[in-house]
C-alpha cells in the first residue's frame, strides 16, 4: 500500500474518491467492498474482526465460567438442595430446547457456508431457520418452564414462595437456576437480534465470498450460547 | 569492633521500637524478627538501587556539549544474576512465613478455650464456665463500653469466634495476630502469652493494667473503629480467681435467676408464654405438665417443681415435653447447684410478673397459644 | 540497526516546520459542528483526549474525597462530621427521591465510611483502571505502530460512552447518598447495609458496566497490536510503551468477565436476596472474596503495567539511551500478566484455608522478580545515559523511587506470618497508595507531560511544573510514608476515628495530603496556561525516536502520517540514528566506547 490517503471514511462511497483503483458501482456490495481506511485490504480487515470476535468469545466463555464456579461450589456446599431442585425441572423440555439449539447450530454454520458461496438465498433462509430455533428456545423456556416455576413459587431467594419441604436451601438452588438459565437467555436474545440484522444486510447483498466477516462473527457467537447451553442442560436437568 | 556491633544492635533496636510495638506472645517474637528480616531486605535493596540511581543521575547528567559513551544495552550474565539474586532472598522469606503461619494456625494441647462473637459494634466473651468479663472499659471513640478479656499468662489460649451479623476481624496487634469473624461458621486463633500485662500505679495508688488493645480489623460498618475490646494477661490463679469470680451472680434468688436464664435460657424458653425450641417458663409452676412418652406431672407441689427443674437443667433428655424435641444439652458444669433455688425462684415469678396476665390458666392467646397447647 | 536515511530526515524536518497545517485538532466548523464532530468522532487521538479529561476530572474528584478523608482523620475526634451533616443533608434530597424518611447517613462514622468508600470506588474504577491505557494509550498506540486508528474505531467510541454511562450510575448512586461498603464490597455487609436503597445497586451496577468499557478497550488494543504494525515492525521493534499496553489488555480482556459475574451475582443477592454469598441462607461469603479477588488482583496489574509502560519511554527517551534488556523488560511484562492470575488468594490469608494460603503466598514472591526485573533494568538503563532532567524524567525517577518502596512492602504482605499482622492495616493502606499513587499515578502524570506538545501541540511551562512536582514528591512522602509505621504499629484502616498512640502519624499525613492538593493545582495551572498561551511544540521536542515523534507533526494530523511509516531503525537506538524531526546539531552521535568495541 504505497498510496497516501487523505480522507477516507469507514465506509468508503465508492467513486467518491478512490484506492488508487475505481470502484464499479454496477458490481454487489460485497464485491465493491473494500476494507476500513485503516487497514490494508480486506484479508487484513477479515483477519482482524475474527482475531476480536474470538477475544470476544473468550470474554463470553470467561464469564459463563465464572457461573459454572459458582454452580461448583454450591453444588458442593449444599449437594441434596440441587438434588431435590433439579427434580422440579421437566427433563424433556431441557431436551427438547437441546435439540433445537443443536438444530440451530447445524444451521447457522450452512449459512457461514452459504455466505462463502455467494448463495444469499440460502443464506436468508438458513438464517430465518435459525432465528426461528431461538424464537422455539425462548417460548419453551418461557412459557413451559419459567412461567410454571414462577406460579409455584419456584423464585430466587426472598420471593420463593413455594413450601420448602425437602432442603431448606431449594432457594439457592433456584437462585442459581434462574441466573444461569437467565444471563443464557439474554445471549439468546442478543443472538437472535443479531441474526435479524444479518438477514437485512444479507437482503442488500452485502455477503459474498469476499465479504462475509459478520455471518461467520455472529455464527461463532450463535455456536458458544449453544454449547453453554450444552453444558447448562446437564448440570441443571439432569445430574441427580 | 565492639562499638560499631553495639551501635548496630542500638540500630536495630531503634527500627525496631519506631515499627513495632512490644510484643508479648511467643509467635509475636517470631513474626517480629521475620519482620525485622524482610525490613533489612528492603533497606539494602532500596539503597542499593537507589544509591545506584542517584549516583547515574549525578555522574551521567546531560551537559551541553558532552557527547555521551556508547554503552552496553544487555549483558545476559547480569540479567540473570538480578532475577535469580531477589529469587534467592525471598525463598527464605516464604519458607520463614509459612512457618510462622505453621504454629499461628496449630493450637497445642491443653489450651484455654474463650468463646467470642462479633456483632455490630461489639464482642461478646464467654468463658469455659460460661462466665462473661465483668470488666468494662471505654472504646477509643468513648461511646460505648467494651469488655477487657482477662486471660491467663501462663499457658496457651484459644479464642474460637462466631458473628450474628457481618464479617468481622479480631485483631490483636500486640500478639500480631488477627483472624476473620464470620457468621454461620467457627474460625479461631491461639497464643502462648510471653508474660503478665505490665502495670503501673497511677498517684492514688491504684493499679492500671497497660491492657493490649484488641480492634476489629474487618470493615463492619458505621461504629467499625468503635469496635474494640482488651486482652489483659494475669496470673494463672488470678485468672482462675476472676473466672470464678465472673460467673458469680448478684441480686436477690429472683434476680439471680432472670440473669441465668438471660445468659443460658432465653434463646429457648421464653416467659411469655410463646413456645420456642423449649417449653416457655410462664405458668410453668404449679402446672401439670405432660410428657412425651404420655406420662404427666403435677408441678404443684414446692419440692417436685424444685427436683423437675434441677433435673431438668442437668438431664434434659430424661423428660421431653409433649410436642418439642430432645433439643437441650445438659447445662452441668455450667449452671451451679447452688443457684437451681435461683432459677426455680425465677420461674415463679414470671407467674406472676407484671407482664403475664392475671388468669393464670388463660391461654396466651393467637396461634403462639395453639402451638402451646401441647404442653397442658 | 540500519541508520535512518537522509531522504526521511529531510522529510520529516520538511513537514515538521510546518505548525500551520490542518491537524487533528482543528475544528470543523462552527461550535455545534465542532461538538458534534467531538461526539460522534471515532478518531483514536480524540477519544483519547476526550477520557484524559474526564479521568483528570474524576482524579479531581476522588483528591477532593481524599481531601476530606484526611481532614476527618486529622483528629481522633470527628472535625468534618458537622460539616459532613451539612453535606449529607444537601445528599438527601437524593434519598428523599428515593422515599427514605429518615436516613443513616446521620452520624460522623457513617459520613466517613461513605467518602473513604466514594475515595476508593472513584480512584480505582473511574481513574486508575481507564487512566493510561484509555487516554494514553488510545493516542498514542496507533502512531507508536504506525498504524492510521485502532482496529476498531467505533468499538473504541462504544467503550467512551460505556464509560459514561457507568460513571452515569456511579455518579447516580453517589446523589442518592453514596454507599459505606468499602471499595471491595465484601458481603454479607454489602448486601444488607442501606436495606430498603438501591444506592449499592446502582454503585455496582456502575461497576459492572465500567467492566464493558475496559473490556472494549482491551480487545481493541490486543487486536491492533497483532494486526497494525507497521511494515517492518516485528514484535521486538516496538516501543515498550506497547508491550506494558499489551500485556495490561490481557488482563483486562481476560479478568473482567469474572468481576462481571461476580457483580451480577451481588446485584442479584441485593435485589433478591438469593443468598448465595450470605452466610445465614447457606451461601458463602468468602466465595464472594475469592470472585472479587479473582479480577481484583490481576486488576491492580493493569494499572502497573501501562504505568511501567509510560516510564520506558521516559526513561529511554530522557537520557538517550536504549532501554537496558529490552527482551527482559518485554517478557516480564507477560510474565506479570501471566502469574497475576494465580496470586489473588493473598488478600485473604486471613479468611482462607490454610494449604490455599501457602500456595498464595509462594506463587505472590513469584510474581515480585519480573516487577523487580524491570525496576534494576531502569536503574541500568541511565548507567552512561545523557540524563536531562526535563519534569517528565523527574516524575520517571520519582516512579522508581516510590515504587520501589511500594514494591518491596508487598513482600511482608506476601510472607504469611507478617500479613497476619499487617492485613487491614495502614501498612496495606501504605503499599497500595506507593504502587497505585506512586506509581501509576505519578508515571501518568509524567507521561501526560511527555506527550503534551505531541497532544496539543503547546510545551508547558518546565519550571512551574517542576515546582509542582516537588510538591507532589514531598508530599506524596509525608503522607504515605507514616502510615507504613502506624500499620506496622496496628493501626486498622477504614477507621473513622483511632486511639491516641496513632495522631503523630495521621498529622504528617493529613500535613502531606495537603501538599498534594497545592502540587496538583499547580500541575493543573500549568496545563491550563499552556494550553492557551503556551509555546509551539516542535515536532519531536526530547529527540525522541518512536514513530510518534519522528513521523507526525504535533499536534498530528488527522490520518496521523503524512506518509506510510516505514520502520528502519528501532525505538530506542539513541547510539545510531540522530533523531529525525529535531533541529540540526541538537543531537550528536555518541563516541565510540574507548575499547573501540562496538557493543549491541
Ligand atoms: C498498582 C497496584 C499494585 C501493585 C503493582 C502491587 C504489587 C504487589 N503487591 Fe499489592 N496491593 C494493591 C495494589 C498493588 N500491589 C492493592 C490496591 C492492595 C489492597 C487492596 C485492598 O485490600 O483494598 C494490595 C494488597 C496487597 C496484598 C494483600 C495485603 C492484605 O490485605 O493483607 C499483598 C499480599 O501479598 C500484596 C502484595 C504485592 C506484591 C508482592 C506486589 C509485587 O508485584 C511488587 C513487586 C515489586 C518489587 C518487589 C519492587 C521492585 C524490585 C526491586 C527494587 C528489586 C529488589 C527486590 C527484591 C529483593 C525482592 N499487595
Ligand atoms: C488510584 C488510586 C488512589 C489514589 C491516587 C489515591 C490517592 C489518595 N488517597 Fe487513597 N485509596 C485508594 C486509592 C487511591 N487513593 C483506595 C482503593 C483506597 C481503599 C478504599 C477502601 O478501603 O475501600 C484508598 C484509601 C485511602 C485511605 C484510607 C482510608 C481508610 O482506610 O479509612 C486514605 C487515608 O489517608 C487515603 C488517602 C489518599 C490521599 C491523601 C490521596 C492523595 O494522593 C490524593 C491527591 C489528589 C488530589 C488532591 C487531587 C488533585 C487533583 C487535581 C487538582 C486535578 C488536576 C490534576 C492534574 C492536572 C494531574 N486513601
Ligand atoms: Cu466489626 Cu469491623
Ligand atoms: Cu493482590
Amino acid at each position: 500500500m504505497a498510496t497516501i490517503d487523505t480522507h477516507n471514511p469507514v465506509h468508503p462511497q465508492p467513486g467518491s474518491h478512490g484506492h488508487g483503483h475505481d470502484v464499479d458501482m454496477s458490481l454487489p456490495y460485497h464485491e465493491r467492498y473494500h476494507a476500513a481506511h485503516h487497514f490494508l485490504d480486506r484479508e487484513h480487515e477479515f483477519d482482524a474482526v475474527k482475531m476480536g470476535v474470538w477475544l470476544f468469545l473468550s470474554t463470553e466463555v470467561l464469564l459463563f465460567s465464572g457461573m459454572f464456579c459458582a454452580y461448583a461450589i454450591f453444588r458442593m456446599l449444599h449437594p441434596e438442595a440441587f438434588v431435590y431442585g433439579a427434580h422440579h425441572l421437566e427433563m424433556h423440555w431441557g431436551l427438547i430446547n437441546t435439540i433445537v439449539l443443536l438444530l440451530s447450530s447445524w444451521t447457522v454454520a450452512t449459512a457461514v457456508r452459504n455466505a462463502q458461496l455467494g448463495q444469499t438465498a440460502a443464506l436468508r433462509r438458513n438464517l430465518l431457520i435459525t432465528m426461528f430455533c431461538g424464537v422455539v428456545f425462548l417460548l419453551i423456556k418461557f412459557v413451559f418452564e419459567y412461567s410454571v416455576k414462577y406460579e409455584h413459587g419456584y423464585l430466587p431467594g426472598k420471593y420463593y414462595s413455594a413450601p420448602i419441604t425437602d432442603n431448606p436451601y431449594e432457594p439457592m438452588w433456584w437462585a442459581v437456576y434462574w441466573v444461569a438459565t437467565g444471563i443464557h437467555a439474554t445471549h439468546v436474545i442478543g443472538g437472535i437480534a443479531l441474526m435479524a440484522w444479518l438477514w437485512v444486510r444479507a437482503g442488500k447483498q452485502h455477503f459474498g465470498p469476499k465479504h462475509f466477516t459478520a455471518v461467520e462473527g455472529v455464527g461463532l457467537y450463535w455456536h458458544i450460547v449453544d454449547i453453554v447451553w450444552i453444558f447448562l442442560f446437564p448440570m441443571l436437568y439432569l445430574i441427580h | 569492633m565492639l562499638n560499631s556491633t553495639s551501635s548496630h544492635i542500638l540500630a536495630q533496636q531503634f527500627l525496631r521500637d519506631m515499627w513495632l510495638s512490644k510484643a508479648n506472645s511467643t509467635q509475636a517474637a517470631d513474626t517480629d524478627y521475620l519482620f525485622m528480616f524482610i525490613l533489612w531486605v528492603c533497606i539494602v535493596s532500596f539503597v542499593v538501587l537507589m544509591g545506584a540511581m542517584f549516583w547515574f543521575m549525578f555522574k551521567y547528567r546531560r551537559r551541553a556539549g558532552v557527547p555521551t559513551i556508547r554503552s552496553v544495552s544487555h549483558n545476559t550474565v547480569l540479567e540473570l544474576g538480578w532475577s535469580v539474586g531477589p529469587l534467592l532472598i525471598l525463598v527464605p522469606i516464604f519458607f520463614w512465613g509459612l512457618k510462622g503461619y505453621v504454629s499461628k494456625q496449630a493450637s497445642p494441647a491443653g489450651v484455654e478455650i474463650i468463646n467470642i462473637r462479633g456483632y455490630q459494634w461489639n464482642w461478646e466473651v464467654r468463658y469455659s464456665n460460661g462466665a462473661t468479663p465483668k470488666e468494662l472499659k471505654l472504646s477509643p471513640s468513648g461511646d460505648q463500653m467494651v469488655p477487657v478479656i482477662v486471660v491467663p499468662a501462663g499457658r496457651p489460649v484459644k479464642l474460637i469466634l462466631t458473628s450474628n451479623d457481618v464479617l468481622h476481624a479480631f485483631y490483636i496487634p500486640d500478639f500480631r495476630t488477627k483472624i476473620d469473624v464470620i457468621p454461620n461458621r467457627y474460625t479461631s486463633m491461639w497464643f502462648k502469652p510471653l508474660g503478665v500485662t505490665p502495670t503501673t500505679t497511677d498517684a492514688a495508688g491504684k493499679i492500671v493494667y497497660q491492657d493490649h488493645q484488641v480492634y476489629c480489623a474487618e470493615y463492619c460498618g458505621n461504629n467499625h473503629s468503635d469496635m474494640a475490646a482488651f486482652i489483659r494477661l494475669v496470673p494463672d490463679e488470678e485468672y482462675a480467681r476472676l473466672k470464678e469470680k465472673y460467673s458469680e451472680f448478684e441480686g436477690s434468688p429472683a434476680e439471680i435467676g432472670k440473669q441465668i436464664w438471660g445468659q443460658y435460657c432465653k434463646s429457648c424458653h421464653t416467659i411469655d408464654g410463646k413456645a420456642s425450641t423449649g417449653p416457655s417458663w410462664k405458668n410453668l409452676y404449679q402446672r401439670t405438665e405432660e410428657f412425651a412418652d404420655g406420662s404427666k406431672l403435677d408441678l404443684t407441689d414446692d419440692t417436685v417443681f424444685m427436683n423437675y427443674v434441677r433435673e431438668s437443667i442437668y438431664f434434659p433428655q430424661l423428660k421431653i415435653v409433649k410436642g418439642f424435641g430432645p433439643n437441650m444439652n445438659s447445662f452441668q458444669g455450667i449452671i451451679k447447684e447452688k443457684n437451681i433455688p435461683d432459677i426455680a425462684a425465677f420461674i415463679k415469678s414470671v407467674e406472676v410478673s407484671p407482664d403475664a396476665p392475671a388468669n393464670k390458666n388463660a391461654p396466651a392467646g393467637g396461634a403462639e397459644g395453639a402451638a402451646e397447647a401441647p404442653k397442658k | 540497526m540500519a541508520s535512518i536515511t537522509s531522504g526521511q530526515r529531510e522529510r520529516g524536518l520538511a513537514y515538521g516546520n510546518s505548525h500551520d497545517e490542518e491537524n487533528y485538532l482543528t475544528p470543523k466548523g462552527g461550535m455545534l459542528t465542532t461538538i458534534w464532530d467531538w461526539m460522534t468522532t471515532i478518531d483514536h487521538k480524540k477519544i483519547g483526549v476526550m477520557y484524559l479529561f474526564a479521568i483528570l476530572t474524576m482524579f479531581f474528584f476522588g483528591g477532593i474525597a481524599a481531601i476530606a478523608v484526611r481532614t476527618e482523620l486529622l483528629t481522633p475526634t470527628s472535625i468534618v462530621t458537622e460539616g459532613g451533616k451539612t453535606l449529607v443533608k444537601g445528599l438527601e434530597i437524593g434519598a428523599v427521591m428515593e422515599g427514605a424518611e429518615n436516613l443513616t447517613v446521620g452520624t460522623g462514622n457513617n459520613w466517613y465510611n461513605r467518602t473513604m468508600t466514594l475515595h476508593g470506588l472513584i480512584m480505582v474504577f473511574l481513574v486508575i483502571v481507564p487512566s493510561v491505557p484509555a487516554s494514553l494509550g488510545n493516542f498514542l498506540l496507533p502512531l507508536m505502530l504506525g498504524a492510521k486508528d485502532v482496529a476498531f474505531p467505533r468499538l473504541n467510541l462504544a467503550s467512551w460512552y460505556v464509560y459514561l454511562f457507568g460513571s452515569m450510575f456511579a455518579l447516580l448512586a453517589i446523589i442518592m447518598g453514596g454507599v459505606d461498603t468499602g471499595w471491595t464490597f465484601y458481603t454479607p455487609y454489602s448486601t444488607t447495609t442501606d436495606a430498603g436503597y438501591l444506592r449499592v445497586v446502582w454503585m455496582v451496577l456502575a461497576a459492572f458496566i465500567l467492566g464493558f468499557s475496559s473490556i472494549f478497550t482491551g480487545l481493541n488494543f490486543l487486536v491492533t497490536v497483532h494486526k497494525l504494525r507497521a511494515p517492518g515492525m516485528g514484535w521486538f521493534d516496538m516501543p515498550l510503551f506497547v508491550w506494558g499496553i499489551y500485556g495490561a489488555a490481557i488482563i483486562q480482556v481476560l479478568a473482567t468477565p469474572v468481576i462481571g459475574i461476580t457483580l451480577l451475582l451481588l446485584m442479584f443477592e441485593r435485589l433478591f436476596h438469593v443468598g448465595v454469598f450470605d452466610p445465614r441462607m447457606g451461601g458463602d461469603p468468602v466465595l464472594f472474596q475469592h470472585f472479587f479477588w479473582f479480577y481484583s488482583h490481576p486488576v491492580v496489574y493493569v494499572m502497573i503495567l501501562p504505568g511501567m509502560a509510560i516510564i520506558n519511554e521516559l526513561v529511554g527517551v530522557h537520557s538517550r539511551k536504549k532501554i537496558f534488556g529490552y527482551r527482559a523488560v518485554a517478557f516480564s511484562t507477560l510474565a506479570i500478566a501471566l502469574i497475576s492470575f494465580i496470586v489473588w488468594g493473598h488478600h485473604l490469608f486471613t479468611s482462607e484455608g490454610e494449604v490455599a494460603a501457602v500456595i498464595f503466598s509462594g506463587l505472590t514472591f513469584l510474581v515480585a522478580i519480573p516487577s523487580a526485573v524491570k525496576v534494576i533494568n531502569w536503574v541500568a538503563t541511565l548507567y552512561k545515559g545523557s540524563i536531562a532532567f526535563n519534569t517528565p524524567m523527574l516524575y520517571a525517577l520519582a516512579f522508581l523511587f516510590l515504587f520501589t518502596i511500594g514494591g518491596l512492602t508487598g513482600l511482608p504482605l506476601g510472607a504469611l506470618s507478617t500479613d497476619l499482622h499487617l492485613h487491614d492495616t495502614y501498612f496495606v493502606v501504605a503499599h497500595f497508595h506507593y504502587v497505585m499513587m506512586g506509581g501509576t499515578i505519578i508515571a501518568f502524570v509524567g507521561g501526560i507531560h511527555h506527550w503534551w506538545p505531541k497532544m496539543f501541540g503547546k510545551m508547558y511551562n518546565e519550571f512551574w511544573a517542576r515546582i509542582a512536582f516537588a510538591f507532589v514528591f514531598i508530599g506524596f512522602n509525608l503522607t504515605f510514608f507514616p502510615q507504613f509505621i502506624a500499620g506496622s504499629l496496628g493501626m486498622p484502616r477504614r477507621y473513622a476515628t483511632y486511639t491516641d498512640n496513632f495522631k503523630i502519624y495521621h498529622h504528617l499525613s493529613t500535613g502531606g495530603a495537603y501538599l498534594l492538593l497545592i502540587g496538583f493545582l499547580i500541575h493543573l495551572g500549568v496545563f491550563i496556561q499552556s494550553l492557551f498561551g503556551g509555546k509551539k511544540a516542535p515536532p519531536n521536542p526530547w529527540g525522541a525516536l518512536t514513530l510518534e515523534w519522528t513521523d507526525t507533526s504535533s499536534p498530528p494530523i488527522e490520518h496521523n502520517f503524512h506518509h506510510e511509516p516505514v520502520v528502519t531503525h528501532g525505538p530506542y537506538d539513541y547510539d545510531d540514528v540522530i533523531p529525525p524531526q529535531t533541529e540540526p546539531g541538537q543531537f550528536i552521535l555518541p563516541k565510540p566506547a574507548k575499547d573501540g568495541k562496538h557493543t549491541h
